[in-house]
């Protein structure tokens, strides 16, 4: 497992292992892909949202994908920008400052999930396309959940709690 | 040198890759919709004659990895590709389509 830096200090992924992209990079293949998604609609067509075709769900994810580049230059284009204007706490409970929070950033259908490091740095730990309401119901976004509790325990274990021992963590990588 | 410092460093230039695609499809937005409209009318027409991809690659000889970039909407398709689509699935792509469509509707011969 390893962390990439995407746009300087600010956004990092996962590259999981037997993954050919990060995570962030596999996410907008994906999203940009019309044979993906329109299999990923076929497979889930019970949960295609009510009075949305399986077009109608294509091309709204694909309009989906196109706003999520635009926020994410948005984001990395101004400095001046926040990533926490994006990602938000997992837990809409959430309050204060969580050691390691689980924070998702959504467009519409779509879900990136990270973990957030210091008030302006995050590590994406996957994502998904989000059509029903909870995680834990289908395998593919229960997965990513998992995921992102692996890569936490990862940085627990590699003693990561606050911002200097991230980027001491940065630096030892091979 | 600090942490920061040391970070900035050996991180940059980790994955320039990611943004300069986002810049990509952003700069090409419109081509690329276009792409992506094409490729699910394909892939739709499929799913209607239950071909496979293989299927259509071997109508259009072209190879299946080619097929596979197609329906995948990122391709600058070009004009022959575009053409020989419509003919072998008989779906609208060029203007062409409903031109040569309008022109069947003949009128009858005058006795």
């Amino acid at each position: 497992m390893k962390i990439i830096s995407i746009f300087e200090e600010r956004l990092f992924a996962f590259h999981c292992e037997g993954e050919e992209m990060n995570e962030l990079a596999r996410l907008l293949s994906c999203w940009n892909d019309v044979d993906y998604l329109f299999k990923f609609a076929q497979q889930h067509s019970e949960d295609i949202p009510f009075g949305l075709t399986l077009v109608e769900l294509v091309n709204q994810l694909l309009f989906d994908s196109q706003e999520l580049d635009e926020i994410l230059n948005k984001i990395a284009e101004n400095t001046n920008k926040n990533w926490s204007e994006f990602f938000k706490p997992l837990n809409n409970l959430e309050y204060g400052n969580t050691e390691l929070s689980r924070q998702k950033g959504r467009k519409n259908y779509l879900r990136v999930y990270a973990i957030k490091i210091d008030k302006n740095c995050f590590v994406i730990t996957g994502g998904t396309i989000k059509l029903h309401h909870m995680n834990k119901d289908r395998p593919h976004t229960a997965k990513e959940m998992q995921k992102m509790e692996k890569c936490r325990d990862y940085l627990k274990f590699m003693g990561i709690a606050d911002t200097d021992s991230f980027y001491e963590l940065i630096n030892e990588q091979p | 040198m600090t942490n920061k410092e040391k970070f900035l460093t050996l991180s940059s230039g980790d994955d320039t890759n990611t943004g300069k695609k986002i810049q990509d499809r952003r700069h090409n937005r419109e081509q690329l919709r276009e792409s992506q409209q094409i490729a699910l009318k394909v892939l739709l027409k499929l799913n209607e004659l239950g071909w496979s991809q293989k299927k259509l690659a071997q109508k259009m000889q072209v190879s299946p990895q080619q097929i596979s970039k197609l329906v995948r909407g990122n391709e600058n398709l070009t004009l022959e590709t575009q053409i020989r689509l419509q003919k072998i699935l008989k779906i609208p792509i060029l203007a062409s389509f409903y031109e040569n469509t309008s022109k069947v509707k003949k009128k009858p011969a005058l006795s």
